[in-house]
């Protein structure tokens, strides 16, 4: 029971904010058609930003046991940041060229991480944040008691994040599914012309798209950065390469489906993990369970390779 | 004889082979005093990621295959020059075949993923192989060192190793990458000014229509794959000789996108376009931006500009920087034409 508990929890605590960042390029994918690689550095220097507030400002001006009203403001400022970068990104670059093809658009999301990166290093080297990450949120850890086993502590944070996740992609679901905005992108994924056609203001759906993943980034690196303990410019590459991985394993062509494959990433990384942990197989000078992160990858390539719709997707015919 | 130095001239290996006593000169000139040393010596990583660039630009400009794996491939050149040279004692020639022959392998494999995958997911899947990569090169301790990399100071060049004589064993790793880039130049303009070229390209603008004129997709995204690799290993075999240390955390994405940088700035499909990009993306800022105060201390500012560049240039301007130069001549001629008959009427 112990050991299930705890493979959950750290399981849901990774794919929590998988699950953020994936579900910010799928409605990306689904409403410019093309894959955003800038969402990991959007959501980075949100996070950095999130951190300069705090550390350098806002922290003063709390006790300790208050501390997290201000992260909490932090936060809220780093996501609205995050989704500003979206929406200007949107707005001024990737509208402009709407006649582009796809893999150009994506070429422009990697200028972006060019320019983003430049930006992070004049802004915030000077201010040397690299271990400060913003971990006052939730000072107490819960610990559970199990008869006959030591204690079970679980990291406020990690559960913390867990809930604010569930709780923001619940609310993003719903959206989708209820409200007049919700319609707005599910036409625009469809068909973007005669969504317009339709009177749908494609333009409006599409940059409060962008506004919304670079707002689920944000929330995404501000959660994660203090789990991993660091803040650097390269902090958010293996989530986005996952939550990548997630996209085309479950099929761009649902919300649903890439973070059902987040979840199962993460939980497979997580489970495979805590299976081969002490098990005494030294490969190449490291021991098994340091391999699972390479395994797992192997297993996402094939699985794909089998079939590269993903396993939510279905072929789309194209004419030619 | 007017008429032979004419047709020389007019041949596209004139400019490669006045580019390569160029910059040959430049590397004597600095050996002589008139330049400084350590700029000079940037050169070489300029020409090594142009040697890479080379490659990428047959992938990206000729078959429109956006990969996200070079540097991993680089990293791999790296590693496999070291345990060849430095654990099994081979010679650097040996090492540099089992290098082509492992790309070889490798550039397939990855090509028939990209038949598989296409497009889009094409940059994801190889962003991920990269990854994989990586995370080999950090948990093969054995062979790679992990993270905390590889060191390895020996290497032996036509008699000359860095401990004996390390202005000669410089010069050496110049002379060497100039040689390995002036071949990767002539190869790559025959390939493009081949049958093959043409079928690559044809392939990127159509991959159906090249099928209805019965080009094989299978044989030249194998091949475009595999030349690509094969430079991306040399690139990494060369680099190991220069800096003689390597280790995971290098080659990562950013190095990727630099070169997909450098490519998309200078122009996909030219020689002189991958150069010039290389130039910019790479040698600049150790070799021009230093001077400004701005850049010294904030030197990964320029990935900024560079950033920039590349959307405006992907946006406005696809052919790349190299057609500035062709569009200005263009206009220059114009120009003079107009002021000549203008001059006429007058």
């Amino acid at each position: 029971m112990r050991e299930i508990i705890n493979l959950l929890f750290l399981g849901l605590q990774d794919s929590a904010i998988l699950a953020l960042v994936t579900l910010g390029i799928v409605i990306i994918y689904k409403t410019s058609f093309t894959t955003n690689f800038a969402q990991g550095s959007i959501a980075t220097i949100s996070a950095y930003t999130v951190t300069a507030l705090f550390d350098t400002w806002l922290k003063q001006y709390f006790a300790f046991e208050q501390a997290w009203i201000g992260l909490v403001i932090s936060i809220v400022i780093g996501v609205i940041i995050g989704a500003g970068f979206g929406v200007f990104i949107d707005t001024m670059i990737i509208r402009k060229s709407k006649y582009s093809n796809p893999v150009s658009k994506q070429m422009i999301t990697m200028g972006i991480i060019l320019m983003i990166s430049g930006l992070i290093s004049v802004v915030f080297t000077g201010l040397r944040m690299e271990t400060r990450t913003p971990r006052a949120l939730v000072p107490w850890n819960i610990t559970l008691k199990f008869a006959g086993q030591p204690n079970l502590t679980l990291s406020g944070h990690g559960f913390l994040a867990i809930i604010i996740s569930a709780v923001v992609i619940t609310t993003i679901f719903i959206a989708l599914k209820y409200t007049k905005w919700g319609i707005g992108v599910r036409a625009t994924a469809s068909n973007e012309k005669v969504a317009g056609m339709m009177g749908i203001n494609t333009k409006m759906i599409t940059a409060m798209s962008w506004g919304l993943a670079g707002g689920l980034g944000a929330l995404a690196a501000s959660l994660y950065a203090p789990l991993i303990f660091t803040l650097g410019p390269d902090m958010m590459v293996i989530m986005q390469v996952n939550g990548f991985l997630a996209g085309v394993l479950g099929g761009f062509y649902t919300f649903g489906g890439p973070i059902a494959a987040a979840l199962m990433i993460t939980f497979a990384r997580v489970i495979i993990k805590d299976l081969l942990f002490g098990v005494n197989i030294s490969i190449l000078g490291s021991n098994i369970d340091q391999w699972v992160l390479t395994f797992v990858y192997f297993l996402l390539l094939i699985v794909i390779l089998i079939k590269p719709v993903g396993i939510f997707g279905k072929k789309i015919a194209k004419k030619v | 004889m007017q008429n032979t130095f004419r047709n020389l001239k007019n041949s596209p290996l004139f400019g490669i082979f006045i580019f390569s006593i160029a910059i040959v000169l430049v590397r004597l000139l600095g050996n002589a005093g008139f330049i400084k040393q350590s700029t000079i010596d940037f050169l070489s990583i300029v020409w090594i990621y142009t040697i890479v660039g080379l490659g990428y630009s047959l992938l990206l400009g000729y078959t429109g295959l956006a990969s996200l794996g070079t540097a991993s491939f680089i990293g791999l050149g790296t590693y496999l020059v070291s345990f060849a040279v430095a654990s099994a004692g081979l010679p650097l020639v040996v090492a540099f075949i089992i290098g082509i022959a492992v790309a070889i392998i490798f550039g397939t494999l990855v090509g028939f993923i990209s038949l598989r995958i296409e497009g889009m997911y094409l940059a994801i899947i190889t962003l991920g192989l990269a990854e994989i990569m990586i995370e080999i090169f950090r948990k093969a301790r054995n062979i790679t060192g992990g993270d905390g990399g590889l060191r390895y100071e020996s290497f032996n060049l036509f008699g000359f190793t860095e401990g004996a004589n390390a202005l000669m064993y410089r010069n050496m790793v110049y002379f060497i990458v100039v040689a390995v880039l002036v071949v990767s130049m002539i190869l790559f303009l025959n390939i493009v000014n081949s049958p093959t070229g043409r079928a690559m390209l044809s392939i990127k603008n159509s991959t159906s229509a090249a099928q209805a004129m019965g080009i094989s997709v299978l044989k030249y995204r194998l091949l475009a794959f595999v030349l690509a690799t094969i430079m991306a290993v040399i690139g990494g075999m060369l680099y190991m000789p220069y800096f003689e240390y390597t280790e995971p955390g290098i080659f990562n994405l950013a190095i990727s996108l630099n070169i997909l940088a450098a490519v998309i700035v200078g122009g996909s499909k030219s020689i002189w376009g991958v150069t010039l990009g290389t130039f910019v993306i790479f040698g600049l800022k150790d070799i021009v931006l230093k001077q400004i105060p701005f850049f010294r201390t904030n030197g990964n500012a320029v990935y900024f500009f560079t950033g920039a560049l590349v959307i405006l240039i992907v946006m406005y301007y696809p052919g790349g920087l190299v057609k500035l130069f062709a569009d200005l001549k263009i206009k220059i001629q114009g120009w003079i034409k107009l002021w000549k008959t203008k001059g006429g009427k007058a």
